[in-house]
């Protein structure tokens, strides 16, 4: 069997006539091309390009920003009442529902010409209203 | 010239070009019989050679000096031939196998080989060894590589190392019989 030991220890590689010589040249061409890069020069190139850049985009920004929406109340307020009323007839909504969700206020009642709640005969006094259903029968 | 002496005049941007083209000439030869023996084919080595003194060129700045500046070479070396072998095993599409083939067929081609029989039968017999085994051989049998500078080369343990170069005594031995 044979033992590594009993092999003769040699190079069987071989390179071209003068390779060691053109390889030295042929890395230093490389590398003398690639310079390190100068980091003042790269925070100028940045300025003198990227602050264009950031200038546009915020300009482009304030031109093309979605605008806020509005407020619900200005949103139905735009619809046509027919609509609306044709909507409330074809859809689901109770009578019932509808009032619990309009949820009355002393501004709402003010707005639709609605006394504000209360005891509706706190200010009238007896012979007052007396005439009234008088009058009114 | 001493590593120092080269590194100062590497960190001198008035002399850099200079001592960088002494460094490559320091050790280019080490370098390339480093990723022949691995690569086999001389076009390979030429390239990968390059890349490696390019790679070099870039990262000299972050070298500070706690390794030997060759160890630091070696370990750039080392690490390329070893990621050249496992891209080209990926990019096969065929199994493992017929990458150790086309480096064998390159031993029995390649004009710029030259060797008897055994000679070219011992290479064989490497190829059929992982690659960073078949590393660890080449650095302690041709280039007789103390374990501890290769311990610091692969950041592997002395023990793995001998481990390794013993095992892979073994299968090419067993190689050679059986052949």
């Amino acid at each position: 069997m044979k033992k590594l030991g009993d092999i003769e220890k040699k190079n069987i590689f071989e390179v071209p006539d003068g390779y060691f010589d053109r390889l030295a040249l042929q890395i230093q061409s490389r590398t003398e091309i690639l310079k390190p890069a100068d980091p003042i020069l790269r925070w100028r190139l940045a300025f003198r390009y990227a602050i264009p850049v950031i200038v546009i985009g915020v300009f482009l920004f304030f031109i093309f920003k979605p605008k806020a929406p509005s407020n619900v109340s200005d949103l139905l307020a735009a619809v046509p009442t027919e609509h609306l009323i044709a909507y409330l007839h074809e859809s689901d909504i109770s009578e019932h529902e509808l009032l619990e969700a309009l949820q009355l206020t002393n501004l709402n009642a003010d707005s639709l010409n609605l006394p504000e709640e209360g005891n509706f005969t706190e200010d009238i006094n007896e012979s007052e209203l007396k005439s009234v259903l008088e009058n009114e029968l | 010239m001493l590593d120092n002496e080269l590194l100062n005049l590497i960190r001198n941007s008035e002399t850099r070009n200079y001592g960088f083209n002494m460094l490559v000439r320091t050790y280019q030869q080490r370098v390339y019989w480093l990723v022949r023996k691995m690569v086999i084919d001389h076009d390979d080595a030429d390239d990968l050679t390059q890349e490696i003194f390019i790679k070099l060129h870039r990262s000299i700045d972050n070298f500070r000096g706690d390794s030997q500046l060759f160890t630091w070479i070696y370990r750039i070396a080392t690490n390329e031939c070893l990621s050249h072998l496992s891209k080209k095993k990926r990019r096969f599409i065929l199994p493992i196998e017929d990458v150790t083939e086309q480096l064998v067929s390159t031993l029995d081609t390649s004009p710029h080989i030259t060797g008897d029989e055994i000679q070219k039968k011992l290479q064989k017999a490497l190829l059929t060894l992982p690659d960073k085994q078949r590393l660890v051989f080449n650095l302690k049998y041709f280039e007789e590589m103390p374990y501890e500078e290769m311990a610091e080369i692969t950041k592997t343990s002395v023990g793995a190392l001998k481990a390794s170069f013993h095992h892979a005594v073994k299968k090419i031995e067993d190689f050679l019989a059986n052949d």
